[in-house]
């Protein structure tokens, strides 16, 4: 069936891609990115290139998200600003990619358990910034916020499979009774460091930044070119 | 009154996808006056978006929850998603059912011509005589009424039309096709292949892949921008719409019939024969009838068998061609949820956000239960597809610039997924549900299928077998994977309407005739005797062009 490294990741791990992860989705996102409208770089006479055509209508998408008088759809005022604060820091220039404003639109149409999800996650910063700090997380000084995160980021993970290593993490959790799992601050860092990864590496910015070019024809794929063969 | 045209057909087609599409293509071709009864409607270039970038979409295909909402089912298929899931049907209006305790996810049902051969995983390989004659070599349930010989011909005819790359291996279980050339192993594959043949005589090989190296009659080669699954405008890898359905069209002598969701076929019960078929518009849901002296299902497996069941008549009170009983059971399907991955960290280049994207992989031949070779604790056997390369460090820890750099760090893997042959067992079957209608008040389908045993230890197997693999490629932080799938999940659903030389223990003969309706064929999957572990496309175009050959000889014969 596939042959994309995100396709081996469906098929020799999660089967059930429900519990696809922010981390995932960017993944997936890799072997789809290329661009509409120009094809910089393609400079062969591949006959391919003449059928090429340029996307003519852009989708109305990113509009509402940039424009000046954006109002979030789900988060309130003190959700979204914390939720921005988190995104500078953890993964920087999350501001300028408008991060906010695209997890914003995702987690509006996402299951309540995701959005509850989300919002403890949220409340877990203040929770841990007004202990500390006597302030909420959005309110602290860069240094207070990042004295948190580096705790939150060392901690222990307080259920299987969340942490660095999220390949096995099941779909459903195992169940040996009715009781959810205990999270910890780690596991909240996770799950924001997961959106907001997700929402920047997917922004045309974030791409960018990571070198993308918008190039979609090559004449061909560069197979191991070492005269040994790995034997 | 269902609206009667007064048009006749020499044949109707149900289907537009790999086998209706070939099916259109050799009748129409041979002057036939053919009409192709389509639940699609018309799929074209303009709806192909490859070379769309997902920050152009409104949630950059990562709300699931809201395709969900239309196509819960339909969204468990890698391939729907937000570019193109109004080409699946919406599991809302088109609805079937389960028992209670055997789940069954019904996936890849699409709605636009070409069928599922406009998102399928494109890999297309050759049955062999260890599969065609199986049963007598292990002794479980029943040869194909046809050996490897009778269709070797028609293997090299669909291959060289559908534009196949690949490489020979010289594997008389896996036999070899006409090829394109290859796309190539990256340096991770490279090393796993040389490695697994050298210490366990497996073969990784480059997936035979239905995408084009090379151009084959005006389209262009792959160009390697990757999501095929979102449409090609270069036309290079296999689809039917822009292929077998346009050169039927192209032909003069195919009538489509688009939006037609295909009910009964109706019979002449008086003669034993079929006079045609009956669909509701999608649109208007107005019954409508296509006369035909010869009628041809080549809905998939599912939708095939359900139309025979709706079709019964006094003579035929348990589905239409049911005389046998046998109709309806022995489905099957690949059972998936073993496999492993591991990292090659020496290996490991420089990730990019750039392609080439590659739409093709790593498959590794079947290696148990092979002829002179040890038995396993199973029966048959099964294959891998898989791939590797370097991506980005996602999973970094930390935070700020220190996460930044960190992702930069190339993580070299390789990744591989077992496709198993599943048993045929009667007590896996569908039948019409006794209540339910979709939307267009046809009865749907109740559908009760478990794997079995033979399938829970072949996982366990995948799963070892692939990690030994990767061990002795030197691979490290081996990760397997060992949970079975719920039925449906491959999306190779065969054998419910199964070929066989006995009309009492078969539905169809070896080119897929109807043994009780002469002038009734089922040309999709419906007619496999047993899965193999192979992906069935290749095969199930290759049997219907060898099955639409034997009925225009019937035709010219006068026997049809």
């Amino acid at each position: 069936m596939k042959k994309s490294p995100l396709r081996i990741l469906s098929t020799a791990g999660a089967r059930d891609r429900r519990g696809l992860s922010r981390r995932q989705a960017v993944q997936r996102l890799l072997g789809g990115a290329g661009a509409g409208l120009a094809l910089p770089g393609a400079q062969s006479a591949h006959p391919a290139h003449e059928r090429l055509i340029s996307n003519p209508a852009l989708a109305d998408a990113g509009a509402s998200a940039a424009d000046a008088a954006w109002q979030p759809a789900f988060f309130d005022a003190h959700q979204n600003e914390t939720f921005l604060a988190l995104a500078e820091l953890i993964v920087p220039n999350s501001a300028e990619a408008q991060v906010n404003r695209f997890v914003d639109t995702l987690i509006s149409v996402d299951t309540p358990e995701n959005q509850k999800k989300l919002i403890a996650s949220l409340g877990a910063f203040d929770h841990e910034a007004v202990s500390r700090y006597q302030q909420p997380f959005k309110d602290l000084s860069e240094d207070q916020q990042v004295a948190i995160l580096t705790a939150a980021a060392a901690a222990e993970p307080g259920q299987p499979g969340q942490g660095r290593r999220r390949r096995r993490r099941p779909a459903v959790p195992a169940t040996n009774g009715s009781e959810p799992p205990v999270l910890t601050l780690r596991d909240h860092f996770e799950d924001v460091k997961g959106w907001v990864s997700g929402a920047f590496y997917s922004s045309e910015f974030g791409m960018k930044e990571l070198g993308w070019t918008g190039q979609v024809a090559w004449d061909s794929y560069p197979g191991c070119e070492h005269p040994d063969s790995h034997k | 009154m269902a609206d009667q045209s007064t048009a006749s057909y020499d044949v109707a087609i149900v289907g537009s996808g790999a086998s209706g599409g070939w099916a259109c293509k050799r009748l129409s071709e041979a002057g036939l006056k053919v009409a192709l009864v389509d639940a699609g409607r018309p799929q074209s270039d303009a709806n192909f978006t490859e070379h769309k970038p997902a920050f152009e979409l409104k949630y950059r295909d990562q709300a699931d929850a809201v395709i969900r909402k239309t196509r819960p089912v339909q969204k468990d298929c890698y391939a729907c998603m937000e570019y193109n899931y109004d080409w699946f049907a919406n599991d809302l209006d088109e609805p079937y059912t389960t028992a209670a305790d055997k789940p069954f996810s019904w996936q890849g049902r699409l709605r636009v011509t070409g069928g599922r051969t406009n998102v399928w995983g494109r890999v297309s390989l050759r049955l062999s005589d260890l599969d065609f004659k199986a049963a007598s070599f292990d002794g479980y349930g029943e040869d194909w009424p046809l050996s490897y010989k009778d269709v070797e011909p028609y293997y090299d005819l669909v291959e060289e039309y559908v534009g196949i790359c690949g490489q020979a291996e010289g594997l008389p279980h896996l036999p070899d096709g006409h090829f394109q050339p290859p796309m190539p192993l990256n340096c991770a594959e490279m090393h796993f292949r040389n490695r697994v043949k050298a210490k366990l005589g497996r073969v990784p090989m480059p997936t035979r892949s239905a995408n084009l190296t090379r151009p084959l009659n005006g389209r262009a080669a792959c160009h390697y921008c990757g999501p095929c699954e979102r449409g090609c405008v270069t036309h290079s890898y296999f689809n039917s719409a822009f292929t077998t359905v346009a050169d039927a069209l192209k032909s003069g002598n195919c009538t489509h019939i688009p939006n037609a969701m295909a009910y009964q076929v109706l019979m002449d019960a008086d003669r034993n024969r079929a006079r045609g078929v009956l669909y509701i518009d999608r649109v208007t849901r107005q019954p409508k009838e296509v006369k035909a002296r010869a009628v041809v299902l080549c809905a998939q497996a599912l939708e095939s068998v359900r139309i025979l069941l709706n079709s019964t008549n006094s003579q035929y009170p348990n589905g239409l061609g049911n005389s046998s009983g046998v109709l309806g059971h022995y489905l099957m399907d690949h059972i998936m949820g073993g496999g492993a991955n591991g990292e090659f960290p020496e290996l490991a280049g420089k990730p990019s956000m750039n392609g080439p994207n590659r739409p093709a992989g790593l498959y590794v031949a079947r290696f148990r239960n092979l002829p002179g070779g040890p038995k396993s604790n199973f029966l048959r056997g099964y294959g891998y597809e898989g791939g590797g390369g370097t991506g980005f460090n996602w999973g970094a820890p930390g935070f700020g610039k220190s996460y930044k750099e960190a992702l930069l760090q190339g993580q070299s893997y390789v990744g591989i997924g077992g496709f198993g042959e599943c048993l045929a067992r009667w007590d896996n079957y569908v039948e019409i549900d006794p209540e339910m209608k979709d939307t267009f008040g046809i009865p749907v389908l109740r559908v009760h299928m478990t794997y079995g045993e033979n399938e829970t230890a072949m996982v366990k197997d995948m799963a070892g077998a692939a990690a030994e693999m990767l061990e002795a490629a030197g691979a490290k932080n081996v990760h397997t994977n060992e949970h079975p799938s719920t039925p449906g999940w491959a999306i190779h659903e065969v054998g419910i309407a199964r070929m066989g030389n006995d009309p009492k223990r078969s539905v169809l003969n070896q080119f897929q005739q109807s043994h009780d309706v002469k002038n009734l064929f089922v040309c999709d999957g419906a007619g496999f005797t047993s899965t193999a572990c192979q992906n069935p496309t290749l095969t199930i175009m290759t049997l219907c062009v060898r099955s639409m050959d034997y009925l225009m000889g019937e035709m010219k014969r006068g026997n049809v």
